[in-house]
């Protein structure tokens, strides 16, 4: 297995197998190769019977962009080896896999893009989820794999849930309502099973302020528990649907025992899922997917929650944009905040130096402008009508102009260094001289590069053709040479 | 090049016969099989190396009707001709 076998340890096979000497055997192989070399190169193909077919295959020459520059770049024309093998040693390769077949997908199979068959499913069942978005699939997927493992120890993560949040104060947050609305239902179910059903009444009843275990009041106390847990208004509605929710468990749980654990799970699983407070749309996909897939084998009782489900359902979707909308609040005002102190902090030192930076700045994408200007008229000296136009600017005397030329030409890519392989590369070729110029104060060799060939991705032919040895910094006054650009012929 | 004109050359130039150098050729290609069966990577100086390599299965969709399919993972041999071979092959 994944061996190195070199041509040495062939030729020992070969040898084994037709009883000759391993260094004549050696010289055989070394032959069949020198052959299959120097046929390949004459014939442009060379086919070995139970091996397969050599073949040289010519690539055109085309052009092509740099991924880094996004320059034009031609790639030469180059032959590639290509090998078919015979179909007897495809087959004998294959072997391990040789029993799969292709199969036909219809439409009900489900294979990893779950998702896609999931929100089909659920209009079937009428179940409304507003605000569903592309986005959450991958909750939802994650959900999909391991629901039954989260059904399975979502009573006893809950358990353990419960006795946390039942130390928490009701009227801390909104949020912190949501969770307990959550562990509330199963709460109320979790009551009558005797495992850990003790504590969690007591649980339950502290919040409501009245303790007893047995399963009919259980659910009394989980309506007493919401009224006090709805001193929000607008929770009110939605806790008389708990309610609701509540007693018709109840009433599944009389009906059938045996199904009473799979609602449990089922609800719980809800619960601990809302506490995590993720986008709950993914959950409530998750808990009436589980819910779909119940109904499909089991009876009145569990009906009962499926026509519950929605209901509640929906009533924390109404919950949910409000919340994430506080997020991304939250989040802004902390991008903005680290913005400013950023800002403030680290330009801070040295003022004088961040003002006329700013100020260069600012003027930078004016000097655009400034050669149109100057070519309408405004030719020479342009500092005037820059130093009106812009009084912010710092005076720029006989040290200044440097500085500013400096910054302008920072836009100048630095990554064009002495070497020139875009040149070299590229799909055109220097020929000549197109027209030289005078670099005349505020341009760019960029724009100059725009303005003579269309496009500012030509400043590195201009560099190379005058050899500039800094690009970010060319004196005023220099007169450039603008080569002529031919495009690289095919061969 | 075919097969029969591989194995006259070859015997032209090993001064074997006909029969001994085809013998000795499906002795080379069961050698070879076998060895690419157990996965082994076969690598011959100045030639390249042959890999089998495990290709993955994908879902394919018909264009024309829209149906899908799911073709199985495969093992498939890949000859990766080395640097010296690609030079004299240029």
């Amino acid at each position: 297995m994944d061996k190195k076998i070199l041509l040495q340890e062939l030729a020992e096979g070969v040898a084994r197998r037709r009883d000759i000497p391993k260094r004549d055997a050696e010289n055989f192989l070394r032959a069949v190769f020198d052959v299959l070399g120097e046929y390949l190169q004459s014939d442009k193909i060379v086919k070995i019977r139970g091996l397969g077919t050599f073949k040289l295959v010519t690539v055109d020459s085309r052009e092509s962009v740099d991924v880094n520059t996004g320059e034009r770049i031609m790639i030469k024309e180059y032959t590639k080896v290509n090998f078919t093998p015979d179909p007897v040693l495809r087959d004998a390769v294959n072997k391990p896999f040789a029993q799969f077949e292709t199969v036909v997908l219809y439409e009900g199979t489900k294979v990893e893009d779950m998702e896609r068959m999931d929100l089909p499913d659920l209009k079937e069942f009428g179940v409304e989820i507003p605000g569903i978005s592309p986005a959450t699939p991958e909750v939802e997927e994650t959900f999909q794999a391991g629901a039954d493992e989260t059904v399975a120890e979502a009573e006893g993560e809950d358990a353990a849930k419960r006795t946390g949040e039942d130390e928490f104060d009701i009227e801390t947050a909104s949020i912190e309502e949501a969770d307990e609305d959550g562990s509330m239902l199963p709460r109320e179910e979790h009551a009558p099973e005797e495992t850990a059903g003790g504590t969690e009444a007591e649980g339950a009843a502290e919040t409501a302020g009245a303790s007893s275990p047995q399963p009919e009041n259980v659910v009394t106390v989980g309506g007493q528990g919401e009224p006090a847990l709805g001193e929000m208004a607008e929770e009110a509605v939605a806790e008389s649907e708990e309610k609701e929710t509540g007693d018709h468990a109840g009433v599944s749980r009389e009906s059938a025992d045996g199904e009473k654990k799979q609602d449990d799970s089922v609800l719980s699983g809800r619960g601990e899922k809302s506490t995590q407070n993720q986008p709950d749309c993914g959950v409530h996909v998750e808990t009436q997917q589980i819910e779909v897939q119940k109904v499909e084998h089991q009876t009145v009782a569990n009906q009962h929650i499926v026509q519950m489900l929605p209901d509640s359902g929906r009533r924390r979707v109404y919950l949910t944009p409000w919340m994430i909308f506080l997020m991304v609040l939250f989040v802004m005002a902390l991008v903005v905040a680290s913005y400013y102190v950023g800002y403030n902090h680290l330009l801070a030192p040295g003022d004088a130096a961040k003002k006329s930076d700013a100020a260069i700045r600012r003027e930078s994408p004016e000097a655009k402008n400034a050669p149109d200007s100057k070519e309408n008229g405004l030719a020479g000296d342009s500092l005037p009508p820059l130093k009106s136009l812009f009084p912010w600017v710092p005076v720029c005397d006989s040290v200044k102009p440097e500085r500013a030329d400096t910054a302008r030409l920072e836009e100048e890519p630095r990554r064009k260094g002495r070497v020139y392989p875009q040149v070299e590369n590229g799909a055109y070729e220097i020929v000549g001289t197109l027209e030289s110029h005078r670099l005349r104060r505020g341009e760019t060799l960029r724009g100059l590069a725009l303005k003579y060939y269309g496009s500012k991705d030509f400043t590195v032919y201009i560099v190379a053709y005058n050899r500039i040895a800094n690009p970010d910094l060319v004196p005023e006054g220099k007169v450039l040479k603008m080569p002529l650009l031919k495009l690289k012929s095919r061969e | 090049m075919n097969n029969k004109e591989f194995v006259a050359e070859l015997s032209r130039r090993m001064g074997y016969t006909l029969k001994d150098t085809s013998s000795l050729m499906s002795a080379l290609v069961a050698e070879m099989t076998e060895q690419l069966e157990d996965e082994n990577v076969i690598t011959v100086q100045n030639v390249g190396s042959f890999e089998v390599k495990k290709k993955q299965e994908r879902v394919v969709v018909n264009p024309a009707t829209q149906q899908r399919m799911l073709v199985p993972p495969k093992l498939i041999i890949s000859f990766k001709p080395s640097a010296s071979f690609k030079e004299k092959m240029q």
